[in-house]
This record gives structure tokens, sequence and C-alpha cells, in this order.
């Protein structure tokens, strides 16, 4: 009994401590789930014209943050060009902190799988949306809600294994 | 003459405003310094924004700047900063159920110790 206690606490600790070593602090937990996505004047990445929260399309879709500087993003894209031939779910872009040409000139080597993009130079944008890691998805149901979000480049996993039943269970619920 | 004494009245106006004015602003430098100590960058997670280079801390920072000038709070900068990037950002994180164990647990723990030694020394 007199070594018991004081083992009893310190295998405890020990325990506390090892768990925390698995803690994964790179991805952090959005507080925007479940909230409607923050509303924004800005203009289209191509055409230049206004560009607000009205204009999103009345369905689920994803909301995928990019830049031309962004390396993970080149990875990413053939992934989204996947989705967008899939035609289960429209992507809107979210040009962030990017020069036009730069941008325009990433999508026409290659390729867009957009329907359009949103340009965010100044990063307002993103930073309301709590952006931190190009490239980031947000998956938007048709009330605008932000229902998930995915940091890092979209893989065929995540997409398969957790945007599709995503779709699926928002479907029934309504 | 009158352009003179014009001079005088607006150096004596000057004089009063002058410091309430830099009193204002020494208020809000104080507050911006404060505030970018106390938010995390994200980016590079173990540095404040103060001492990151990193793009997106040099955005935050002059996000905060903007609300200092303004004129809004510390509560209200830390409230705008966790609502987007959840309370991670706060160096110091609010007093919530998910953290509790954070901020209750070393007292827990160092009653549990106390009280075994307190038990033991009882004994002898």
């Amino acid at each position: 009994m007199k070594i018991k206690i004081p083992l009893i606490i310190f295998i405890f600790f020990i325990a506390i401590l090892f768990f925390g070593l698995f803690i994964e602090t790179k991805v952090i937990q959005s507080p925007l789930i479940g909230k409607k996505l923050p509303n924004y004047e800005l203009v289209e990445l191509n055409t230049g014209y206004k560009s607000d929260i009205h204009m999103l399309p009345n369905e689920i879709f994803l909301l995928n943050v990019w830049a031309s500087w962004c390396l993970e993003c080149i990875r990413e894209h053939s992934m989204l060009t996947n989705i967008a031939e899939d035609k289960k779910l429209k992507i809107i872009g979210i040009n962030y902190k990017d020069e036009k040409d730069d941008a325009l000139g990433w999508l026409s080597i290659y390729g867009n799988p957009y329907v359009y993009n949103i340009y965010d130079y100044t990063g307002q944008l993103g930073l309301d949306l709590g952006v931190y890691g190009v490239p980031e998805t947000f998956l938007v149901d048709k009330n605008r809600i932000i229902r998930a979000k995915y940091i890092g480049a979209i893989t065929n996993d995540i997409y398969r294994q957790k945007i599709i039943p995503m779709i699926e269970k928002i479907n029934e619920d309504n | 003459m009158k352009i003179i004494k014009n001079f005088i009245y607006f150096g004596i106006l000057l004089s009063i405003v002058q410091p309430v004015i830099s009193a204002d602003i020494e208020t809000k430098n104080i507050l911006y310094n404060q505030m970018i100590t106390e938010i995390r960058c994200m980016v590079c997670q173990n540095q404040n924004i103060a001492e990151s280079e990193a793009p997106l801390a040099i955005d935050l920072r002059s996000k905060v700047r903007e609300m200092v000038d303004e004129g809004r709070d510390e509560d209200y900068i830390k409230k705008y900063m966790s609502e987007r990037y959840s309370d991670f950002i706060l160096y110091d994180p609010p007093f919530s159920p998910r953290n509790l164990i954070l901020w209750i647990g070393p007292f827990l723990f160092l009653f549990m110790i106390s009280y075994y030694f307190f038990r033991r020394s009882l004994k002898k």
C-alpha cells in the first residue's frame, strides 16, 4: 500500500505526457464550423466583376483557398480537377494574397477546375475564414453554413471517405 | 498685430490639446504592443506575432494596429481573433470546460500529493 499510491500517480502522470506526444497541434479545429460564411465584397479574379456571398451557388459546394505561390496547391490541383470532372460538387476558388497575372497564368498552366474565383488580394476574407495554411478547403451547404474544413491538400482519401459521406449526410438531413 | 495674437491663441490651444493626443497615442501603443505578444502566429506556432515575420503574422499585426486605432479594447481584439482562429491563437486561453483540466489540474495534483503526505505523517 505504501508504494502503490505514488506509483499510481506517477503512471497517471506519465500517461498524460505520453498521450500528449500524439496530440495533433498542426490541425486546429476551426471555430467557424456550423457558422455562416462571413460576408465579403470582392471581385472575380478573371472578369473583375463584383462578387459577394449572394452569388455563391444555392447547393453544397467546396470553397478552396489557393495561391500561385503555394506549392502544395499544385499537388492538390489534379485532385480538384478530378472532383470537378466528377460533377457532383462545384468548386469555388478563393485566390488568396496573389498577383492577378500570376494567378491567371497558374490557371492556364494547370487548368481551371473552379466555377469562378474570388480574388482576395489583401487576405481579409482569408482572415475572416481563419486561413493560416494554404491550401484550405471549406465544405459549405446551400444555406452558406460552413459544414467542414480541411487544412492542407485535398486527397482522394479525403474526398472519398470524408467529403462524399458528409454530403450524403447533409442531403439526408434535409 | 492680429495675426500674432491668433498665433498665440493657437499655440495655447495646441499646448492644451497636444498632451491629450499624445497620451491617447501612448495608451494605444501600449495596448498594441501588449496584444501582439499575446497572439500566436498560427504558421510558426511557437512564436507570437510580434516575433514572427511570417506573412500571416504581418497581416495580423496590421489588423491589430487597425483595431487599436479604431479604439477597440483588449476583449474585442481577443474575441475577433479567437472567433476566426480558435482559442489556440491566444497564448492565455480563456477559462472554458474544454481546458478545465489545464487550469485546475495542477492544483488538484498539488492537493492530492499534499493530502497523501499529510495522511502519511498522521500515521507516523
